[in-house]
């Protein structure tokens, strides 16, 4: 039998600092993981709700990950795992899905290759159907970007300029690289086909009028 | 003289906070663009171009054979295709450019990297990343690919070709993208003149990337989107496999790290560690030894992070660290049978690796 003296438990005392920043000093997670709207970090159904329901059973991700979905790097200094790598893959098959989504319907021009009309890739529609403002109004429109972990230089200066359009953007981009991750290549363009080109409004539609918008200015 | 302060409300101050406001993708109108309506894909045409080569002029191409061949390009991908892709010129009688294929094989391979890496090494910083993306379908790397495939660049003038009697195919099989004016200008040897947009580029980058070096590029992006157009995308696939992932990436060459103790105890924070991190000298030859070399580890209450040899204490130290970072970023997934994992793009996959959770400030 062990005497108690063998038995080295090793227990660490870590001051956590409330109120002000103060150099040196360790802030209170329950302090310091709260959003400007004053969302915990954590896996709860009410920060989960807006994106589970979005994706359904049927592109279902697990909470941990759909956490790491909501979480942008600027969010408690990086320390928390956050979207960029889900990010990073959810852009890139957002490019492809949509250029071959573009290249592949019915055309008359006789510089098609295959009958895939080649010459609407580089225009501002088929540019910005992934592109950034448009996913991002697209998070907004559907209530997606309602709880998300991020931090902005300024809260009060605009979708846009405040950075939240990005963000949500980078969310989206992530949600997309998510289910890929979790589901493959198929069921993701899959997901893209069914949740963004068939919501309501759909990402065309709000691509439509957002180069429309840019070409009249 | 008396100088008026004026101070602005707050409302008016957030006004002038200088923001990059996002720039919607403007219409090329070089291209002479129409369509019907904006998401009627089918009609968009550039009016610029009037037509693609036709199929029985490029089979009289020797050099456009020669690379079909040479590629193992399937039956199915015309030599039409083949010649489009080496085509940049927006003026060249009205020809089809290769700018839509470029698009879309730049497209394909960017997913299909970016795949490979996030799988393969889920944990590299996304610094590493990009750089890894980078040397695997930058415009050095695919301009190298370029010249291995013996691809040759359209270089004499109308007047050369007629003197020399050359065949008016020939030009087809090379890549073309200088212009007329250029090729008729006198040459001289060892002296590589600047054009007026890589002069351009120069002051925006500061990089240099020679013209010829990006229309090689393009021209191999370009063939990977012809591949996509004639025979689909599971093709498209094992070609970039073949070509592009095969290549040796050095990853453990591109770390460099200003201060790894840091990054290695923000990491360990990160993962929720609960013990602090510590560096112990694991062994010693002697101090007052000739040559001492000491072993030290780095540890994590009793997980051994890594371990690192050196000639003094602090050599010792920094290595150990800095093989705890590379053992823990460059970490490659095998799935549950010992192979390697899949890809999102594989047939059955299923997703056995892991998401990176992202790098740590330091």
């Amino acid at each position: 039998m062990l005497s108690s003296s063998v038995c080295k438990l090793s227990v660490r005392n870590i001051y956590l600092h409330k109120g002000p920043r103060v150099a040196g000093l360790k802030r209170d997670p329950q302090e310091v993981f709260v959003t400007q709207g004053g969302a915990k970090y954590e896996q709860s159904e009410t920060n989960l709700k807006h994106i589970k329901d979005f994706l359904t059973e049927k592109y279902s991700i697990d909470d941990d990950l759909a956490l790491q979905v909501l979480t942008h790097k600027s969010f408690g200094n990086g320390i928390k795992p956050y979207n960029e790598k889900l990010s990073a893959m959810g852009s890139k098959i957002l490019n492809l899905y949509f250029a071959k989504f573009v290249v592949e319907k019915p055309s008359q021009n006789e510089l098609a290759i295959n009958g895939k009309n080649l010459d609407v890739l580089g225009t501002p529609i088929a540019k910005e159907l992934a592109g950034r403002l448009s996913l991002g109004i697209f998070a907004r429109t559907n209530n997606l970007n309602s709880t998300m972990f991020w931090k902005s230089y300024n809260y009060g200066v605009g979708f846009e300029t405040s950075g939240e359009m990005k963000v949500s953007a980078q969310m989206m981009y992530a949600l997309v690289g998510a289910v890929t991750f979790v589901h493959g290549k198929k069921v993701a363009e899959q997901f893209i086909s069914e949740k963004l080109l068939g919501a309501s409004p759909s990402i065309e539609d709000i691509t439509s009028s957002v180069v429309e918008k840019a070409q009249q200015n | 003289m008396l100088r008026r302060i004026v101070r602005l409300p707050r409302p008016m101050l957030r006004t002038l906070v200088p923001t990059r406001n996002y720039q919607v993708a403007r219409l090329d109108t070089s291209l002479k663009t129409n369509y019907d309506s904006l998401t009627d894909y089918g009609s968009y045409k550039n009016n610029i171009f009037t037509h693609r080569l036709p199929e029985s002029t490029a089979q009289q191409s020797p050099p456009l054979v020669a690379l079909h061949s040479r590629l193992n390009l399937p039956t199915s991908y015309s030599l039409s295709t083949l010649s489009q892709a080496l085509n940049l010129n927006k003026f060249d009688d009205g020809l089809a450019n290769n700018f839509g294929l470029n698009t879309l094989g730049k497209n394909l391979m960017s997913y299909y990297v970016a795949e490979y890496l996030l799988i393969k090494y889920p944990r590299l910083p996304m610094p590493i990343h990009n750089a890894a993306v980078d040397s695997l379908m930058g415009v050095e790397t695919l301009h190298e690919i370029g010249k291995s495939w013996g691809i040759e660049v359209d270089q004499s003038s109308k007047l050369e070709k007629y003197l020399s009697q050359e065949s008016e195919f020939l030009k087809y099989g090379k890549l073309r993208f200088v212009s007329e004016q250029r090729k008729s200008q006198v040459k001289e040897d060892g002296v590589y003149e600047l054009s007026q947009e890589e002069i351009a580029s120069l002051h925006r980058n500061k990089s240099f990337v020679a013209k010829e070096t990006e229309a090689y590029a393009s021209a191999v992006r370009s063939i990977v989107g012809g591949l996509y157009t004639h025979v689909g995308e599971d093709a498209t696939k094992a070609f970039i496999s073949d070509h592009i992932l095969s290549r040796k990436l050095p990853l453990e060459q591109m770390f460099q790290f200003s201060q790894p103790t840091r990054e290695l105890i923000r990491l360990c924070d990160k993962l929720s560690f609960t013990e602090p991190v510590e560096i112990r000298l694991i062994a010693e030859t002697g101090r007052l030894s000739a040559h001492p070399i000491y072993v030290a580890g780095a540890f994590c209450g009793v997980e051994k992070l890594g371990e690192g040899i050196g000639s003094s204490l602090a050599e010792a130290k920094t290595r150990s660290v800095v093989n705890a970072l590379l053992s823990y970023y460059l970490y490659s997934p095998i799935s549950a049978d010992g192979a390697d994992v899949k890809f999102p793009s594989d047939i059955d996959y299923k997703f056995e690796g892991i998401v990176g959770t992202g790098d740590v400030a330091i």
